[in-house]
């Protein structure tokens, strides 16, 4: 019988990374499930956490099924430390520093689809998995650059 | 030289910076700029004019700069048009000066200024026409050298720029005392407020004045109140950003210099441009001293009166040791009054206004006006003209001009509405409304004394957030009087400094009848250099104003554009160049393509492999033709990952899809696939793929990898917004999936022993499968022709799936494909891609004249039949003459016509070599081509040179192949 090895999704991009006050690390991998409605508790538009957060009309993803399969089209990382906010600024047009956790953005991040949502100590990112490679090489630029400031004042 | 001490707050002289001008080596001290180092070491002329290459000096102590122009840096990151006033000094900077060959001292081109008559505004409509033949070859290549101020490098740019986001409460533009009085009050509010500011430090004017506010320094007062900003969390204080444009929606462009002034910066980048998002902005930009125009006021030593108290106050040089003043307002006599108790010697103070009664200590002249100035390579004397007709020799290296105020309001007009003039102080002022939720205070405002900036600035903020004004401190009130006092008559006096425009010119210009402000501005040029003609734009129409007789309020002024300092493209570009431009989109296979020896094509931000050359194959023809041979006779492995994949789902799917498709999907059963077209609405195709019955009320369709976006875009509109009763989810997950082709002959062997269980699939059927345990979905489809099956994992198994696709089928004599095979079977079948679906066909063009008769409607279907829509019917062509090339994109023409457009009958689509058939075959969309079978035409590549004479063709030009059998 066949054996088919599951590539994780950030191999070879040398993560866990610490620069300056921020650090990125690969997200614990979950399975995610697109689900429609017909359910209770479910968040209102731009609400959520990481176990179950709006997505787009009348849909939601959710870490327990039934419902379409999306883990392996949304990888998780997440961006945490006390530069964290200013490392976003640089990525994405959203206003960081009022956004909370229970809240769920879907934005472009580096020109890269990407959702985000706030943890206590900075952001979990999706990024869709096709883009990821594109996605942390600026997210890693934008920490670099951030480090490198901090060191000129 | 040495600094006068006492005076120098903004540099710290116990440290010493050596740098080069002109590759002499000079020092300076932190805190100073290129222009007041130079100065302090008694360097006069910094550059040459654009035009008649005269020597010039700095006239000014901020970016509004319009002659001490340098190039800093050397090799790739040599910067030319950067403001002296703006640089600071940092250890090893080096400096050039521009435009003057060979030297500053001595240029040759000066010789330009001898022949100025020739030179006047608008020449070049005169001249340069004669004879026709000498434009191309001589007078072209001749202005081409002579245009332009500074050199780039020529070199890629090496620094790394940023650009970001922020957003606020308040945005303040300008931290002298307005601002800081604003962002004080919003701050202390918890306001979330940014206070961005062009200088390396605040105060604003402060720094250039011995101005006291509550009874202490101005300087100690601003220190104070920086020092309470930058404790506030709220507040983000944002030195060297320049506010450079006012756009949409409270949304304000700014450029951080970041490390300009850094010798190493490292890491770090050199600029970050800003996006910043401000619910309520405040311009407190201050305002810029006017000149005074009069015979030969571009000499090195004529210089703003405000920028020698900046210089004597900042950085403690006084670049002369006689200064005369020349004024028309009371701003002028703080000049002399601030040099006097400094010790320098005034030679005279100058006042345009018979009635002035200045009170100081040095020789006075109202009623007067300067006429004329002389010196070599700088100021030695000037010409004074009294009211009574007399005339006085004055000695000054130094002169000192005040002509006034101009607020500093660009900002405020950067969205189209124009600024409105005030006779009290004579000087515009922003429109109230200009930027929604832009307002202006302090000297921005027209409001000149400190008292109104700290008092006005507060007030503004208090207003904006509902809070108590705070305290003001005491400070000057003094009311602003000035008698407008734009030129003296005589001898070519400068108003654009920068792109060497006079009086002479404005007059000139008024006289041709070029008399709008609009038409002045672009006959003489004046405006329209890297000051974008801040100091030039005023006097200009004023004295436009006195030539046509209208009030300076109806002449009005040009429109004012971002961004309000010069920006490099780098800085606007960011991280995006290179191999970042764009991100890229790699499918689960990638690195194993990769490792395979793939070459790559871009499917717009895909990635996709075109081609799987072999070791000994040279020319991507040898690699294109076996691999199609190869799926023909054996069996072959394409990734088709990036093709786009949605899933609708609910009791209304097919319902939904019904009405999508022109195709009808009623009859389609569970596990079955079926070819699919959407219209537009407008009745054309959108795209092609394939819907797939998952299940009950499941269904999964394909897309192009183009245009996947669009119809997902397509159905959420369709199901959002004209059927949201529909009980539908729709679910995008081309991500999710990786899908690879298994095509040939021996592909359902290559798939034996795979799968968990056997391979027995009707063509068009569908089935889950397992591999090892995994989930797939397997499809029995092929876009070849030949026995073919689609087959899609999770995309984390989607690398190993694809490594043990091609090492099977290596066993079966197969191999991997890439883009130019799969595109050379296809159109072997006559199968579409968007190069035949490019929008403007119709289906019966494409030969499904018949799908959806049967249906009641789709999107599509009623403007489907207007008539004379489309028209160009899908062929095949091939090679029947001589010539065997066909080009993709030719234009088709009867042989007896004349190949030009009205002759047109159609263009080629698609078009490929066959190694099955061994010559070229297309596909082409031709008028009435299916009645056309037989005949032959003349097709016609203009841009590549090509003619062929062809025969019309059915597009499938192979029948018999095993796709559709039982097997």
């Amino acid at each position: 019988m066949v054996e088919l090895s599951a590539e994780k999704p950030f191999a070879g991009m040398h993560l866990p990374v610490q620069m300056g006050q921020t650090a990125l690390a690969a997200a614990q991998a979950v399975p995610l499930f697109l689900i429609g409605t017909g359910q209770a508790g479910l968040p209102a538009p731009g609400r959520g956490d990481p176990a179950l957060f709006w997505y787009a009309d009348n849909a939601w993803i959710s870490t327990q099924g039934p419902g379409v399969e999306v883990t392996d089209m949304w990888p998780g990382l997440d961006l945490t430390g006390a530069d964290a906010g200013a490392v976003m600024a640089r990525l994405c047009g959203l206003d960081v520093q009022a956004m909370q956790p229970g809240q769920v953005a879907r934005v472009d991040l580096a020109h890269c689809p990407a959702i985000v949502l706030p943890l206590d100590n900075g952001f979990h990112i999706k990024l869709m998995r096709s883009f990821r490679e594109s996605a942390v090489v600026m997210i890693l630029a934008a920490m670099k650059s951030v480090a490198a400031q901090a060191l000129l004042d | 030289m040495t600094r006068l001490a006492r005076y120098g707050h903004g540099v710290d002289t116990g440290v010493s910076i050596p740098f080069t001008f002109d590759g002499k080596p000079y020092c300076g001290h932190p805190g100073d700029t290129l222009a007041s180092a130079l100065q302090a070491n008694g360097v006069r002329v910094m550059g040459r004019s654009f035009k008649y290459h005269r020597p010039r000096g700095v006239l000014s102590a901020d970016s509004t700069e319009p002659n001490a122009l340098m190039e800093i840096g050397t090799g790739a990151e040599r910067l030319p048009n950067t403001r002296a006033t703006t640089q600071e000094l940092f250890e090893g900077l080096s400096a050039r000066s521009q435009n003057r060959w060979p030297s500053l001292g001595w240029d040759v081109m000066a010789l330009n200024d001898m022949l100025s008559p020739f030179f006047g505004a608008g020449f070049y409509y005169k001249t340069f026409m004669w004879p026709a033949s000498f434009w191309e070859k001589l007078y072209e290549p001749l202005i081409r050298r002579a245009a332009g101020l500074g050199r780039l490098s020529g070199l890629p740019d090496p620094a790394r720029y940023d650009k970001a986001t922020a957003h606020c409460d308040l945005l303040v533009i300008g931290a002298g005392p307005a601002g800081l009085m604003a962002a004080l009050t919003a701050g202390r509010a918890g306001k979330r407020v940014i206070l961005a500011e062009e200088e390396p430090l605040v105060g604003g004017r402060l720094n250039g004045e011995a101005i006291e506010i509550g009874g202490h320094s101005g300087l100690d007062w601003a220190s104070g109140i920086r020092d309470e900003l930058q404790s506030l969390p709220n507040v983000t204080l944002m030195l060297r950003t320049t506010v450079t444009g006012a756009y949409d929606g409270g949304t304000y462009g700014a450029l951080q210099r970041v490390a300009d002034h850094v010798p190493n910066p490292a890491e770090a980048p050199r600029q970050t441009f800003w996006n910043i998002v401000a619910r309520h902005a405040l311009l407190t930009s201050g305002a810029h001293e006017r000149m005074i125009a009069f015979a030969n006021n571009d000499r090195p030593g004529v210089m703003l009166g405000s920028a020698v108290r900046t210089y004597l106050h900042r950085f403690g040089v006084v670049p002369g040791q006689r200064v005369a003043v020349f004024t028309n307002n009371n701003d002028g006599w703080r000049t002399a009054r601030d040099l006097l108790d400094a010790g320098v010697t005034v030679t005279a103070l100058i006042d345009t206004r018979a009635d002035a009664v200045p009170d100081l200590d040095c020789p006075v002249m109202t009623g007067a006006q300067v006429v004329n100035t002389a010196g070599r390579l700088g100021l030695e004397r000037l010409t004074v003209a009294h009211s009574d007709g007399s005339r006085t020799q004055v000695n000054a290296n130094v002169l000192a001009v005040s002509g006034g105020w101009n607020p500093a309001l660009h900002l405020g007009s950067h969205m189209g509405a124009r600024p409105v003039w005030r006779d009290d102080i004579a000087a515009f002022v922003p429109a109230g409304d200009g930027v929604p939720g832009l307002r202006a205070a302090g000297a921005a405002h027209g409001d000149f004394s400190t008292h109104a900036a700290l008092q006005n600035g507060a007030q503004l903020a208090a207003d904006l957030f509902g809070q108590d004004l705070p305290d003001i401190p005491q400070a000057e009130d003094a009311p602003t009087t000035i008698t407008p006092f734009w030129h003296v008559a005589g001898k070519r006096a400068w108003l654009d400094f920068q792109n060497d425009v006079t009086v002479k010119d404005v007059q000139l210009a008024h006289r041709e009848n070029f008399r709008s402000v609009e038409h002045m501005k672009r006959y003489t040029t004046l405006g329209m250099a890297t000051d974008q003609g801040k100091h030039a734009n005023v006097p200009a129409l004023a004295i436009m104003a006195e030539l046509t007789g209208q009030s300076i309020s109806d002449t009005g002024t040009t429109i004012y554009r971002p961004p309000y300092t010069p920006v490099q493209i780098g800085a606007l570009a960011g991280r995006q160049k290179g191999a970042h431009f764009a991100p890229e989109r790699r499918s689960p296979a990638h690195a194993v393509a990769l490792k395979a020896g793939a070459k790559w094509v871009d499917a717009g931000l895909w990635k996709r492999a075109s081609l799987f050359p072999a070791r000994d194959e040279k020319y991507w023809r040898q690699t294109c033709d076996r691999e199609v041979l190869m799926v023909r006779n054996n069996v072959g492995v394409c990734d088709v990952s990036t093709l786009g994949k949605i899933e609708v789902l609910g009791p209304d799917a097919l319902t939904l899809l019904d009405r999508v498709y022109a195709t009808g999907l009623a009859t389609l059963a569970q596990n079955r696939v079926r070819y699919a077209l959407m219209l537009r609405e407008d009745g054309l195709v959108m795209d092609d793929g394939t819907v797939t019955r998952l299940g009950q009320a499941h269904y999964l369709l394909s897309t192009t990898t183009g245009a996947a976006g669009q119809v997902l875009s397509h159905l959420e509109f369709c199901a959002q917004c004209l059927w949201p009763e529909l009980d539908v989810q729709i679910a995008a997950v081309s991500d999710q999936w990786a899908q690879f082709a298994i095509a040939g002959p021996k592909a359902r062997t290559a798939l034996e022993g795979l799968l968990d269980g056997a391979v027995d699939l009707p063509f068009m059927g569908y089935a889950p499968v397992r591999i090892g345990g995994v989930d797939a979905r397997l499809f029995r489809i092929s876009y070849s022709g030949e026995l073919g099956y689609e087959l899609a994992v999770p995309a984390r198994f989607g690398a190993a799936l694809f490594a043990t696709l091609i090492k099977r089928v290596a066993s079966l004599g197969g191999g991997a494909y890439g883009l130019e095979a799969l595109n050379v079977l296809r159109i072997e079948k006559g199968f579409l891609t968007h190069a035949e679906i490019d929008g403007r066909v119709t289906l019966d063009d494409l030969g499904f004249g018949r799908m959806g008769a049967a249906k009641e409607d789709f999107i599509g279907q009623e403007m489907a039949h207007r008539p004379g829509l489309g028209g160009l019917q899908l062929v095949g062509v091939k090679p029947a003459g001589v010539v065997r090339q066909l080009t993709g994109g030719a234009l088709l023409f009867d042989l007896e016509d004349a190949p030009v457009r009205e002759n047109m009958r159609g263009h080629t689509t698609s078009v490929a070599f066959s190694p099955v058939l061994g010559h070229m075959i297309g596909l082409a969309l031709l008028q009435d081509g299916r009645a056309r079978i037989g005949e032959q035409l003349r097709m016609v590549d203009h841009v590549r040179d090509v003619t062929t004479i062809c025969e019309v063709v059915s597009p499938v030009f192979i029948e018999q192949t095993g796709g559709q059998g039982n097997g």
